[in-house]
């Protein structure tokens, strides 16, 4: 079944280019253009070669090129707890997923909750829904507005293709905007100058029933290159505790490209887009007011959807660079909860230039309209009033970075965000770095910035949970209460004030050690706050209804508020040390330690603290090349207790994930990888709107093939 | 089915836009002039003029006249712009450029040029191209942290040189201190520094 779905995939892919043929009949006055724009470009290419050999090694350094992607430049020079997972680490480590490879970095803290569902979070408010971290692919972020966090399981990419993710602790939201509260996640796929060629790319095991993926990147000319890709995986169902299925397989297939043109010397055009369809399953629990009152069942999770980002650099001069984005990104997704149809279109102009002495100005605008119809799903329990919303966002920012003496380096900006829900939040940063050698690096910084609400915040009510009856006591009818959990109208913008220090040492080149420390200081965070009970059907006020046979059941409601405060503490040690060419060992360990107070009603965060993130993290990687055509790694981890939202406890636990590869031939790789090989399966954490059981992640044993050529 | 169906329909023009898009890409002949972008071009005249700041042992070579090697690692339209500059003379040798693998190219390079498609594989590749009179360079990010010799790392919109000292001593060659001194040099107390 899997295999054919993946040759019909692979079908298509051909399928395209025979359309594609089609298209160029109906394009040909526009291609005419652009070629003939092309060739002469491409004269004035071959004459600045000979140019170039005339200069001098330091002349060369004085040349300038485009630099489409803004990546950053060194983490050693960033005034930021950065850490850079990167293409090598993703395919020596095993993993088959975005969530996973995060996992890679420190501070990072990601529960799988089922195959297709993560918790995931940086410092802490780890949740299934969490809500206090931008992600961003190539520039285009991923969250949904509806809860203001990600859906792990429509972010997905050809793996082999991401060159690296920048993942930023702490906040950024003067660059990246509302959301960027405890993190940003940068996921960059590499420069179709580097994907040329056929990969193609298997792997089949126990809980990896099989994945396929193939990409093809060509080039158009002296103008630049492209890629496609497909890819299409289908993994197999988790045990719930105690139980055996968990019927959760999940099946996803994804069709992409990506195109990089150089119109001219001063030109950088980047376009990208996916087209993906997800077909996940899940247990949930189902809740009625009759018997039994909750009971888990199978359900299904489906989205599919599509994007669209184009990018336009243009050097202006010697010292300024523009850049134009726009993206669409559409999902549709059918779940028992809701049905939410969105699609959100952006564009966001930057500008950068170095004039001013000393210092490297960015000044940026953006506007964001985010449009949604969201409707009841099949398990009834969630109403949206209203059904659709359009929402715009401005902003503009800018951001100098101030060169005070040879090694002291300040940097500040502020974003301005203007939303239609909470209205303007202004978020600065100040930061500061100092090198007083080139082995030791110094920062510091403080920041402001927020959370707005999403349509989850202020739209939703949700039946939480059913308690069933007290035993009676013969005097008042015993009856069901239904647990409802409201939004609010002026739910406000969570808010955080973040104070943070590193010191990144590098002793020697094959040597670095980074340690960041952060003291978080949050206000308005969400809250419930218990309101009235009622009667369902509604026959009298309560407790009036009471003696009516017609109740049937008793409704508490609670409604979201801005009430709680919290603090965090905590910090992250990661090194990296390569004694010889043939070993390298990577060590992280995060601590983390928050309160949460609610000023009234309940914390939303737990009554633990914020007891979702486990206190010490911790994680080593072990990579061994005995020989020069065999690759083998190990990784451990170390994960302390967690107490879910509703209250249950995991366990602290510990990983290990083997990968041993051979390399064949020099462009064909065979690798068998291990995960979770500690236990056969694992609890990790219990989603929080209580939808569904404690899931155990089964051990998975997989080989993989990768050809390139 | 029906769903998915309709819902393909509804976006059709988004569609129709991605199709369009990777059918430009489509559209240009593939096997157009081998020509090279700016980058690429310039990548490849600074890997040329930098033997010229680099002193391999006499028994590097097989004799006073034997060329000087520079392999290629991987695949990078850098290659091109590289093998247009086979056979010119360089620090009076003569300059042949050579594609292969890490393996196969054991015991002929002095110098290899590690492409960015390697990024994911570059601890393998090192490992390989890690022996006596081989000077390794790269564009890819890190490439000197990660034990290449001479990265070629981008700074806003040039390329500027990170050495990592260390990984030249253990090839044997001695890195010339004007190169030194337009580079960043890794796990050196003074930055820029001259030569130990």
């Amino acid at each position: 079944m899997s295999a054919f779905q993946a040759l019909s995939l692979l079908h298509r892919v051909r399928l395209r280019a025979l359309v594609c043929q089609l298209w160029q009949l109906l394009l040909d006055p526009v291609l005419w253009s652009v070629l003939v724009v092309g060739l002469s470009l491409t004269s004035s290419f071959s004459r600045a070669q000979d140019e170039l050999l005339e200069l001098s090694l330091d002349e060369l350094l004085d040349v300038e090129v485009v630099s489409a992607s803004k990546r950053l430049e060194s983490v050693f020079d960033a005034s930021a707890a950065v850490f850079v997972i990167t293409a090598e680490d993703i395919r020596r480590s095993g993993v088959t997923s975005i969530p996973e490879a995060l996992r890679l970095a420190p501070g990072v803290d990601a529960a799988q909750l089922d195959s297709n569902k993560w918790a995931l979070s940086v410092r802490g408010y780890t949740q299934r829904f969490a809500n206090k971290l931008q992600v961003l692919i190539d520039g285009r972020p991923v969250y949904s507005p509806v809860f203001s966090g990600v859906f792990w399981d429509a972010q997905d990419t050809m793996l082999e293709d991401i060159e690296r993710i920048e993942v930023i602790r702490g906040p950024g939201a003067t660059l990246w905007g509302a959301n960027a509260v405890n993190g940003v996640i940068n996921i960059i796929t590499k420069r179709t100058e580097d994907t040329q060629g056929t990969l193609i790319s298997a792997l089949a095991g126990n809980q990896e029933r099989g994945t396929i993926a193939a990409r093809y990147g060509g080039s158009v000319g002296a103008m630049g290159n492209y890629r496609v890709f497909a890819r299409y995986f289908d993994r197999a169902e988790n045990r719930v505790s105690g139980e055996d299925a968990a019927a959760d397989e999940w099946e996803q297939s994804r069709l992409g490209f990506r195109l990089d043109l150089n119109p001219s010397d001063r030109d950088s055009v980047f376009a990208s887009g996916e087209l993906f369809n997800s077909n996940a399953g899940e247990t949930v629990t189902s809740l009625s007011l009759t018997e039994p009152f909750s009971e888990l069942q199978p359900e299904r999770q489906d989205a599919d959807g599509y994007n669209l980002s184009l990018r336009w650099d243009r050097t202006l001069g010697a010292d300024d660079t523009l850049s134009i984005q726009a993206f669409v990104d559409t999902v549709d997704r059918d779940w028992q909860l809701a049905d939410i149809d969105r699609a959100a279109y952006d564009v966001a102009v930057e500008y950068r230039t170095t004039r001013l002495s000393n210092q490297n100005l960015i000044l940026g605008a953006g506007y964001r309209l985010n449009d949604d119809r969201i409707t009841t799903g099949a398990s009834g329990r969630v109403t949206v009033v209203p059904e659709s919303r359009q929402e715009e966002v401005f902003n503009i920012f800018l951001q100098d970075e101030i060169s005070l003496a040879a090694n002291v380096r300040a940097t500040i900006g502020s974003k301005f965000e203007y939303n239609d829900f909470t209205g303007l939040e202004v978020q600065p940063s100040v930061r500061l770095l100092w090198q007083p050698s080139s082995m030791v690096s110094l920062w510091a910084s403080a920041s402001r910035a927020v959370r707005t609400p999403g349509r989850a915040d202020r739209d939703y009510s949700i039946v939480f949970d059913v308690v069933p009856p007290p035993s009676s006591d013969g005097l008042l009818p015993s009856l069901p209460t239904a647990v409802l959990v409201s939004g609010h109208p002026d739910f406000d913008a969570e808010e955080l004030m973040a104070y943070e220090i590193g010191l990144k040492v590098r002793p020697t080149a094959n040597l670095s050690l980074d340690f960041a420390s952060f003291y978080f200081e949050y206000d308005d965070i969400r809250t419930v706050v218990p309101g009235g009970l009622s009667c369902i059907p509604d026959v009298a006020p309560f407790p009036g209804c009471l003696g009516d046979q017609a109740t049937q059941a008793t409704e508490f409601l609670t409604v979201q508020g801005n009430l709680a405060i919290a603090d965090s503490r905590g910090f992250e040690l990661s090194t990296d040390w390569r004694p010889s060419p043939r070993w390298r060992l990577q060590g992280n360990y995060s601590f983390f330690s928050g309160v949460e107070d609610a000023r009234e009603g309940l914390s939303l965060g737990g009554s633990d603290g914020l007891a979702t993130t486990p206190r010490h993290l911790a994680s080593l990687r072990l990579g061994y090349i005995p020989a020069s055509s065999v690759e083998a790694d190990l990784w451990l981890r170390y994960v302390d207790e967690v107490v879910s939202l509703t209250g249950a406890e995991i366990d602290a636990y510990s990983s290990a994930d083997a990968r041993l590869a051979w390399q064949v031939q020099p462009k064909v790789e065979l690798a068998i990888v291990g995960k979770g090989l500690l236990n056969d399966a694992q609890e990790q954490l219990l989603s929080a709107p209580n939808d569904l059981p404690l899931t155990e992640i089964r051990r998975s044993v997989f080989v993989q093939l990768r050809v390139n050529f | 089915m029906f769903a998915a169906l309709s819902s393909l329909f509804r976006r059709l023009p988004s569609l129709a836009l991605a199709m369009l898009l990777l059918c430009v890409s489509f559209a240009f002949p593939a096997q157009a002039q081998p020509d090279v972008s700016r980058e690429a071009k310039l990548l490849a005249a600074i890997v040329v003029k930098l033997p010229r700041y680099i002193d391999w042992p006499e028994e590097a070579f097989t004799d006073a006249d034997s060329p000087l090697r520079v392999c290629l690692i991987g695949r990078s339209s850098v290659f091109e712009a590289l093998e247009d500059m086979n056979g010119r003379s360089v620090g009076g040798r003569m300059l042949e450029v050579v594609s292969g693998s890490g393996q196969a190219v054991q015991g002929v390079c002095h110098l290899a040029y590690v492409a960015r498609s390697e990024e994911s594989e570059l601890q393998r590749v090192l490992a390989d191209l890690n022996r006596g009179y081989l000077v390794t360079v790269s564009d890819i990010s890190t490439f000197a942290e990660r034990g290449g010799v001479i990265e070629l790392a981008r700074k806003e919109r040039r390329f500027g040189f990170r050495i990592n000292l260390a990984s030249a001593r253990s090839s044997g060659v001695t890195i010339s201190a004007q190169l030194l001194q337009l580079a960043e040099v890794l796990g050196l107390r003074v930055s820029g520094g001259s030569a130990p």
